[in-house]
């Protein structure tokens, strides 16, 4: 008998139809999702290797997390060494994969990049630099002078994204403040290290980005008030008495206490800041080329 | 039939439905999930493209903003050429407006002013951020806002600038009030931890109970947690106060933030009620296509159900075929141990004298009869049902008929004490020419129904003739009884297959319920006509007209009723007791029944139970005649033949050889005699013409009758059926002619 074949054509035109919706209900749900997400690409270039402890290590670190915070992709290219042409061609690179923001994350990517990052206006630059500044091209810092402040003075210290004076002050038994690194154990004459807190940083500089808020501003300089610059943990040959000296000056800088402020002569005993007068950020971060006085050089 | 169809329409209509009901629920399921989908997508694209709207608004409030902080620029500009305590004054001055709710100065880095108003710390928190060259916009908690420039000189900042709006300016200068255009969009200002600042105008308790309505509240922690990573957010809320579009976003540089809602309805009434347009139009199209399709699939569908019909039919017609094929075999099947048992019946009540051991066989007997009656039913409705039944004219003579129907019903009668009369018109022709066999079956159902629905009084049989022509009458048998009757609403459903009325009272009354059909199909193969009349519970009278051929002058005259239940000792045609002759049968029972029939004529028997056996011993004896069954295992009848004809070592070599056959059907005598067989003779046995087959073929000199030799007759009429001296053996020749085809 034919019936049971007929049935089946029901059935299967059912099925069809059934099927058809699902598919449409499918790609209708896939289409609200994408929607949804926003992709957002995040480059970093940056000198060295990212698995090297110090500058680059806690770079990577600071960024990695960002980027989870936001549910954001991150691209990496590391060991891009500065003026050989290898940042050009990493910043196409990262634009050709659809980066939306890429970090320019050592001091002279900026300068030698600077014509490029016109050719990106859809591409947020940002850098730790403050020499070169565009529309799509952010100055990003920490007040490292912050926690460079409480450091004080009368001990070695360095301002590189390496370790060799601490190995030499190690060797000849002086006293250092290390930068961004611990080295505890490593030296008996290693105090404490100026660190900062990159995860806060980049997630400051992300979010800006974001909300869209990039270029209200020349410079971002974030401080010790929210936490990105500080002293490590310090060794034992640090009294309790130094301690909380250390302390109490933190507090007055969270409290906004601002360091460059006041007289102030430099070396050559010209007043480069009056009483009752405070340098400006911008100044302080493209126009000081002065050594402040009791600063001898040694060359 | 029809009604089995009936059923399978409704059936299969019935499941159309719910076929449809199912794929309308998939439907309406599909769109509802759909819709819902839909609702989400547009509540996303809107929310979407609120957020945007509102950061393109949230730009005009951040342009108002800026324009307040231009004009202190301008004056740290002015100031920071010329810092004269009476230009600071002056610029002061201009900066307030005369205006008791505008607070302006000049304040150190400590906080203490060097012209103006002083402002506590805490209302100017980021003063040092000021003095970091930075310009700043704030709310101050309780005061109002503030706006506030760096004075520079050089690269260092000497002082900073402010002003101070009241709360009370706020809503007049910085309100979003020509946005709130219809009422409809709402929009304020608030601190960032959620205190409104600039409200709209006609903001009051109502609104700021909508501000806390707990769903409301919680869409906008939505919409602060979206704003950790956008710089608007919109989100839509269906709270217990309406459905609404929530949206915020922060003002840069500020501890601002900008809030409003607008109504669910304003922004997406027109385009819900395109998509519900959209969606009715394809909710039509969809309602037309399953008509349509539904219509057609009708339309479909009956054609099918015609094929099937068709189909059926055929399927039916092919069962049915079948099912006649089948009942021939079985009748057949069962008719070859009944043929044992008659065979026997008929030995016992040839060779005893004990009148007890003779009644029983005679109840035997008629046992086996009324079984091979039942069986000759069956197998003649399926016959007529397959169209194979068939006519047997030969000359006959009535009175054998009559004579035979006594005898079979004379009995019965006797036993159930009903009277049996027997009324024939004398002048009725004796020599007539018709299928006789057929004839009698005809009036012994009409007398058997006689006899089996009365319970007292009497049945009647009437034979007469009517002349229709010169060699032409109308033979006319009636049967009356005073039995139980027919309802008239019955009557014409009589001849109906299978149909037995008032089955409850006639429980008892054996029968298939076939006879009245095969006796009415038979009469109109022979172009007869039925009458029945009928008195319910009084009696019924049927009455047969058969046109039969008159051949011969005879008339039937006095009727001799002496025919009973007596029994007739039985006599042999002829003794042989010199002749031998060899019967070849697969089937021992067939050889001993045989054997048995032919043991009165003295004749020497030996037999053989297949072709080898059979060739065997005829090459080493020589008989008179051999009977060889057509059928066996191995070599059959026909091979056996052959070989025998073309043995050189054959002592029988010039015996006659007679086919025994079941296979009965026309042309089949021509082929067995075309193959080399000198005749053929019927099975199951018929003694009788067994005895006229030896009569015919037996070397003349070793037949004897009463010592006395016989002469040879005229070959005699093969299908002749011989009615008094062996009754029940009729019946089973008849049988056997008529089925057989197959498995024999």
């Amino acid at each position: 008998m034919k019936l049971p074949s007929s049935m089946n054509k029901i059935h299967l035109i059912g099925m069809i139809a059934a099927g058809f919706l699902i598919l449409l209900m499918i790609v209708i749900v896939n289409l609200s999702d994408k929607e949804e997400v926003r992709q957002e690409k995040i480059g970093l270039i940056i000198l060295g290797d990212i698995k090297i402890n110090g500058w680059n290590a806690a770079h990577y670190n600071g960024i990695k997390y960002a980027c989870e915070k936001f549910g954001l992709e991150l691209m990496v290219r590391d060991n891009v060494r500065e003026n050989s042409g290898q940042c050009p061609a990493a910043i196409k690179d990262l634009a050709d994969n659809g980066a939306s923001m890429i970090f320019l994350a050592s001091y002279s990517y900026s300068r030698e990049v600077q014509d490029l990052v016109r050719e990106y206006p859809n591409i947020a630059f940002a850098t730790n630099s403050a020499e070169v500044h565009g529309k799509n091209l952010t100055s990003y810092f920490v007040r490292m002078y912050q926690a460079r402040y409480l450091a004080g003075a009368d001990v070695l210290t360095y301002h590189q994204d390496e370790d060799a004076t601490a190995q030499v002050a190690d060797k000849y038994g002086v006293d250092f403040i290390a930068y961004n690194e611990i080295l505890s154990g490593y030296s008996e004459h290693y105090l404490t290290s100026v660190a900062s807190r990159w995860d806060l940083y980049y997630y400051d500089i992300i979010q800006r980005y974001l909300k869209g808020e990039m270029n209200s501003v020349k410079n971002y300089w974030l401080g010790i008030d929210i936490g990105a610059v500080m002293l490590s943990e310090y060794s034992p040959r640090v009294t309790l008495e130094e301690i909380r000296q250390i302390d109490s000056l933190k507090q007055e800088l969270i409290n906004d206490k601002l360091i460059f402020s006041g007289l102030i002569y430099d070396n050559e005993g010209n007043i480069r800041c009056e009483e009752g007068e405070a340098i400006s950020d911008d100044t302080l971060l493209e126009n000081i080329n002065w050594l402040v006085k009791g600063v001898e050089v040694l060359e | 039939m029809n009604e089995r169809i009936f059923t399978l329409n409704e059936k299969y209509i019935k499941k159309i439905i719910w076929q449809f009901a199912m794929l309308l629920a998939v439907l309406i399921a599909a769109g509802l999930l759909m819709g819902s989908e839909v609702n989400n997508l547009l509540n996303a694209t809107l929310e979407k493209m609120m957020a945007k709207q509102l950061a393109d608004l949230s730009i005009v409030a951040e342009e108002r903003f800026k324009k307040e902080l231009e004009d202190l620029r301008l004056v740290a500009k002015y100031l920071e050429m010329d810092s004269g305590a009476v230009s600071e004054e002056k610029f002061l001055q201009i900066l307030k407006s005369g205006k008791d709710d505008v607070s302006v100065g000049l304040l150190r880095l400590d906080g203490t002013p060097i012209r103006g108003k002083v402002l506590s710390k805490w209302d100017f928190q980021r003063l040092p951020a000021a003095y970091r060259g930075n310009d700043v916009i704030d709310y101050c908690n309780g005061k109002g806002l503030l706006f506030a420039v760096p004075v520079l000189h050089g690269g260092n900042v000497k002082a900073v600038i402010y002003r101070l709006y009241d709360d009370s300016l706020l809503n007049e200068l910085f309100g979003l009030s020509e946005y709130n255009y219809n009422t409809e969009v709402c929009l304020l200002i608030q601190e960032r931890n959620g205190r409104i600042i600039i409200p709209y105008k006609n903001y009051g308790e109502e609104e700021r109970k909508f501000f806390q309505n707990e769903t409301i509240q919680q869409s906008f922690t939505v919409i602060r947690q979206k704003l950790e990573r956008n710089k608007s957010a919109s989100v839509y809320c269906d709270s217990s106060m309406g459905r609404f579009f929530l949206f915020a976003t922060d003002l840069p540089q500020t501890n601002c933030t900008m809030i409003g809602y607008i109504e669910w309805a304003v922004v997406a009434g027109d385009i819900f009620r395109i998509y519900k347009l959209v969606l009715s139009v394809g909710t039509l199209m969809l309602i037309i296509l399953a008509l349509v399709s539904a219509y057609l699939f009708v339309m479909k569908t009956k054609a099918e159900e015609s094929d099937a019909l068709r189909e059926a039919k055929k399927v039916a017609e092919s069962a049915n075929n079948a099912k006649s094929d089948f009942l021939a075999n079985m009748s057949h099947e069962i008719r070859t141990p009944i043929n044992t048992i008659v065979g026997m019946n008929e030995m016992i009540l040839r060779e005893s004298k004990n009148p007890n051991v003779i009644g029983y066989a005679q109840n035997s007997a008629a046992a086996s009869e009324t079984l091979l009656g039942l069986i000759n039913d069956i197998l003649d409705f399926s016959k007529i049902e397959s169209g194979k039944m068939e006519l047997h004219e030969e000359n006959y003579a009535l009175k054998d008929v009559i004579k035979s129907l006594i005898s079979m019903m004379k009995p019965r009668a006797d036993k159930k004490s009903l009277k049996f009369d027997l009324k024939i018109n004398p002048t009725t022709e004796n020599q007539l020419f018709g299928d006789s066999i057929r004839i009698r079956q005809i009036v012994l159902n009409f007398l058997s129904n006689a006899v089996k629905y009365t319970k007292t009084g009497g049945v009647e049989l009437f034979v007469e003739s009517e002349k229709i022509a010169a060699d032409k009458i109308n033979l006319k048998f009636t049967v009356k009884d005073t039995g139980i009757g027919i309802r008239s609403a019955d009557i014409s459903r009589i001849f109906n297959d299978f149909e037995r009325f008032d089955a409850q009272k006639n429980k008892n009354i054996e029968g298939t319920g076939l006879g009245l059909a095969i006796t009415y199909k038979l009469v109109k193969m022979m172009n007869g006509k039925i009458d029945v009349q009928s008195v319910y519970g009084a009696g019924s009278t049927f009455t047969v007209k058969i046109p039969q051929k008159i051949i011969g002058d005879e008339l039937i005259g006095a009727f001799n009723d002496n025919s009973g239940r007596e029994h007739e000792e039985y006599a042999p045609s002829f003794i042989a007791p010199d002749a031998e002759i060899l019967i070849v049968d697969d089937n021992e029972m067939n050889l001993l029944v045989a054997k048995n029939l032919l043991k009165a004529t003295q004749i020497k028997i030996d037999t053989a139970l297949n072709g080898m056996i059979c060739l065997e011993k005829i090459a080493a004896r020589r008989y008179d005649l051999i009977f060889l069954d057509q059928m066996m295992p191995g070599l059959d009848g026909i091979e056996t033949l052959k070989t025998a004809r073309a043995m050189t070592e054959n002592l029988s070599k010039d015996a006659p050889i007679i086919a025994l056959t079941a296979n009965a059907i026309s042309g089949v005598r021509e082929k067995l005699i075309g193959e080399g067989f000198d005749d053929y003779l019927a099975k199951p046995i018929n003694a009788k013409l067994m005895e006229q087959m030896l009569v015919k073929y037996l070397p003349s000199e070793k037949l004897l009758k009463s010592g006395k030799k016989i002469p040879k007759q005229k070959k005699i009429p093969k299908r002749k059926a011989i009615l008094s001296t062996w009754k029940w053996g009729l019946s089973t020749a008849r049988v056997c002619r008529i089925s057989t085809r197959k498995f024999c």
